[in-house]
């Protein structure tokens, strides 16, 4: 048994041996490949390149540069956190590596150091981070936690670096864009991306009914373009129902999945997810029909009104009475069903056209619209929100991380995020340009997502998971559920119940959520935020 | 020969032996569990350093605050509890004692029972969300929901503690079944009076880790119905994840809900230790 380890042993310490030699062999070439010319010189410089910028190596090798008493070529470190990730894919890959050695050929000072968080822990590495010193200089953030994490002081106030670059002023931006990342005069993010919810619509299916053909553009010929749907193509509530009914194909002896629409596929008119999305399908709708969903300072729900009652009972019955609707699957998402031609409308967001090509290998044709007005709504509604860049409250270097931002957030970054990523962007200036009336010509389904992203109301922001976790349960529970609550067999005796019951358990969450932000104000000794009524 | 073993205990350099690996506990135990009953008694948040002492108003507040989602958790965990403990047992056993009779490939039963518990639950999960969708809606309602997602953690843990009982099994001398035998007791008789009690301190065992386990669902609670619909799947753990690091300044909240659900299981477990105590020693001796 020995004699078979020891030999194994022996070559495991050799393989050691060699990769440390290698290493350090490879840091004294980059260490010394600066100054040098000719093809030694720069393979020298290449494997520098990789030493200094491969992740375990960094640090190593900016230490061997000092011990060998030189500066390091790039002194000012900026830590840069984001949750998308160079090793995504390719697309992601490249984005980054443009944004680096334009930042980096720019500042020559400067070493940009990307550090990739997954989204579902950014919060938490985020707070550990802070703790263990070692936060991020500038950072992606997402308005799921930008509102708690600048009140826990976690986000450095930008108004002063705003107010002395024109670029990054307020009105450059639309004005769904600046919501989530502005509160009571301070300013603590820059959108970068912005999204709403959209209404998916499958323009083929559209198509094979000539009755619907007024919801495509119409050529200067007067002609339908079936690569494009009309803004407005959905007038009101009332029209929308009569759409999901005529684009949903059944026979009669079947229920709703048994259709024959186009080419022989069964199709549903519209997909309304209720599994674990009760909220975020609603408020959309609700925000069609009038009802916002939270006040600005995030102490009071806003939701309990018939409006929102009604937009609860409309839901329910385009599922239940009008049965306009697929079957509620907790296995794929609605727009998961869209994707694979089940359904004709599907609820999404702005985000979802690219991947929707991917997945359909450009095969679909597809455009998104706003909500339609509800009954009690003015024109057509959504909810809107924007990603922004953040600077931590640790920030080392905070006149290079504004200067990082500039560049994410200003028109040039926009561009490269659409060459790269295929993203809108916040900025006004960006749909005024070339590159993106070319986007739309390449892309048409991208038409109608300025005014998307323009129409709509603020995104829930305060204490978001908390929020969704009360409300979602009730609003899931009336969607599955709307025939025994009809019956009156149900734990409610209509949707102004639930709805009531939703906004007192939302206000709750306020409430605890307000406390604890007076006591991390007064622990801080800042001035405690006013009280609330 | 005890006289040896006692002596051996006193020896001062076995502690230096145990040393490392008491270290280990003691930090990544201990140590955590001193730290979360510390944050149990203040207003926490990581950020916000070391927090506002409020003594027992965390515990208070989940025993006694109007609308406390505690006791909901706590009497669904329960009943994830029985329907564990019942499911666990009432498959493993009978497929321990298949397998044991099985004459070929018993090594490929035990292998393919074995297969889910080395399966991640997050898997596990994301299948049978299809397989339950297929079934109806078996998820979709508050009376079932709970079952569906015991069913899942019943799969997952039956191959493994059927191994624990196939191990029982063997340890029960043969002799004591042919002895039965020659006395004419009928199949049922020796599983009765022969396994059964010989079993005993396997079936503590298993029922014990089943009980501490089955009280720490989380993963399919969390991915299958994220404690829904109307709340009949929110379970102690899950409220735990949720206020520790979804709610903001609740950490301290969620340690104290920790600290009851821990103090809640050492109770039953001591209850359930008792009752099942074994007086007894089977052995050939005896």
């Amino acid at each position: 048994m020995d004699r078979a380890v020891r030999p194994s042993g022996r070559r495991t310490r050799r393989r050691l041996l060699l990769a440390a030699l290698a290493v350090v062999l490879l840091g004294w070439i980059g260490a010394n490949a600066a100054t040098g010319r000719g093809p030694w010189a720069a393979a020298g410089r290449y494997a520098a390149d990789l030493f200094h910028r491969a992740g375990p190596t960094r640090d190593l090798g900016r230490r061997l540069q000092r011990a060998a008493g030189r500066r390091p070529a790039r002194p000012i470190q900026l830590r840069v956190w984001d949750w998308w990730s160079p090793s995504t894919t390719e697309d992601y890959a490249r984005y980054f590596g443009e944004v680096e050695s334009i930042f980096e050929a720019r500042h020559p000072d400067v070493d940009v150091v990307f550090q990739a968080v997954p989204f579902t822990n950014y919060e938490q590495k985020l707070a550990t981070g802070m703790l263990g010193d070692n936060p991020p200089d500038v950072f992606q953030c997402s308005v799921y936690w930008a509102e708690g994490l600048y009140q826990r002081g976690m986000l450095r106030r930008l108004n002063d670096f705003v107010a002395r670059t024109p670029e990054l002023q307020d009105e450059q931006f639309m004005l769904p864009a600046l919501y989530h990342s502005r509160q009571a005069g301070h300013i603590f993010g820059i959108p970068h991306i912005v999204d709403a919810a959209s209404l998916l619509w499958n323009l083929d299916m559209i198509r094979a009914e000539p009755a619907l053909h007024d919801m495509f553009e119409r050529r200067p010929d007067g002609t339908p373009d079936f690569r494009r749907i009309r803004f407005d193509a959905v007038r009101d509530w009332n029209h929308f129902r009569q759409i999901a009914q005529r684009l949903t194909k059944r026979d009669r002896a079947e229920p709703l999945q048994a259709a024959a629409g186009l080419g022989g596929k069964p199709h549903a008119g519209f997909a309304l997810d209720a599994y674990g999305m009760g909220a975020r399908s609603f408020m959309p709708w609700a925000a069609a029909n009038g009802v916002r969903f939270q006040d600005r300072a995030g102490r009071r729900a806003q939701f309990d009104t018939p409006a929102a009652a009604d937009t609860l009972q409309f839901l329910a019955d385009l599922y239940w009475k009008h049965r306009v609707c697929s079957p509620f699957r907790r296995e794929l998402t609605s727009h998961g069903q869209f994707e694979s031609g089940e359904v004709a409308c599907a609820m999404a967001g702005t985000w979802s056209g690219k991947y929707l090509v991917r997945d359909t290998q450009g095969w679909m044709g597809f455009g998104m619209t706003a909500f339609p007005p509800g009954p009690n709504g003015r024109g057509y509604k959504t909810l809107t929100w924007a990603n922004m860049m953040a600077m931590s409250s640790r920030c080392r270097v905070p006149e290079v991380a504004w200067e990082y931002i500039r560049l994410i957030c200003g028109l040039e970054g926009s561009l490269l995020r659409l060459k790269h990523l295929n993203q809108n962007s916040p900025r006004l200036d960006f749909y005024e340009g070339d590159a993106w009336a070319r986007e739309v010509r390449q892309r048409p389904y991208l038409a109608n997502v300025r005014r998307i992203c323009a129409v709509g109301d603020p995104l829930l922001h305060t204490q978001v998971q908390a929020v969704e976790d009360e409300v979602q349960p009730i609003l899931e529970y009336v969607l599955l559920n709307w025939p025994e609550i009809e019956a009156g067999r149900g734990s409610f005796r209509n949707t102004q119940e639930a709805i009531h019951l939703a906004a007192e358990r939302v206000n709750e969450v306020f409430r605890r959520y307000d406390r604890t932000i007076r006591s991390w104000d007064r622990r801080r000794g800042r001035l405690a935020r006013p009280e609330g009524k | 020969m005890a006289r040896g073993i006692g002596k051996e205990r006193r020896q001062p350099v076995a502690y230096l032996y145990i040393a490392p690996a008491l270290a280990v506990v003691l930090l990544f135990s201990f140590v955590s569990m001193g730290i979360s009953f510390y944050v149990s008694l203040h207003q926490w948040d990581p950020f916000q350093g070391k927090g506002q002492f409020v003594g027992g108003a965390n515990y208070a507040r989940a025993l006694t605050e109007p609308n406390s989602i505690f006791w909901l958790a706590v009497r669904n965990t329960l009943l994830y509890v029985v329907m564990a403990i019942i499911g666990v047992l009432g498959t493993s056993l009978p497929l321990a004692l298949l397998c044991r009779r099985a004459r070929y490939g018993q090594s490929l039963f035990r292998t393919l029972y074995f297969l889910p518990s080395i399966t991640p639950m997050v898997v596990i999960s994301l299948i049978w969300i299809w397989l339950l969708q297929r079934m109806g809606a078996i998820m979709d309602r508050s009376q079932t929901a709970l079952l569906s997602i015991a069913l899942v953690g019943i799969w997952q843990a039956s191959g493994y503690n059927m191994l624990l009982f196939l191990a029982g099994l063997n340890e029960i001398p043969q002799e004591y079944y042919e002895a039965a035998r020659v006395d004419g007791a009928s199949r049922l008789q020796e599983f009765r009076h022969v396994t059964l009690p010989l079993l005993r301190n396997t079936l503590v065992f298993v029922t014990v880790m089943v009980i501490i386990g089955a009280s720490q669902v989380f993963t399919q609670a969390y991915v299958m119905t994220r404690g829904g619909p109307q709340r009949s799947t929110e379970v102690m753990a899950l409220q735990v994840f949720k206020n520790a690091f979804s709610y903001a300044g609740q950490m301290g909240y969620a340690s104290a809900m920790a600290w009851l659900l821990f103090a809640l299981l050492f109770v039953f477990i001591l209850i359930q230790m008792r009752v099942f105590r074994s007086r007894r020693i089977y052995d050939e001796s005896s």
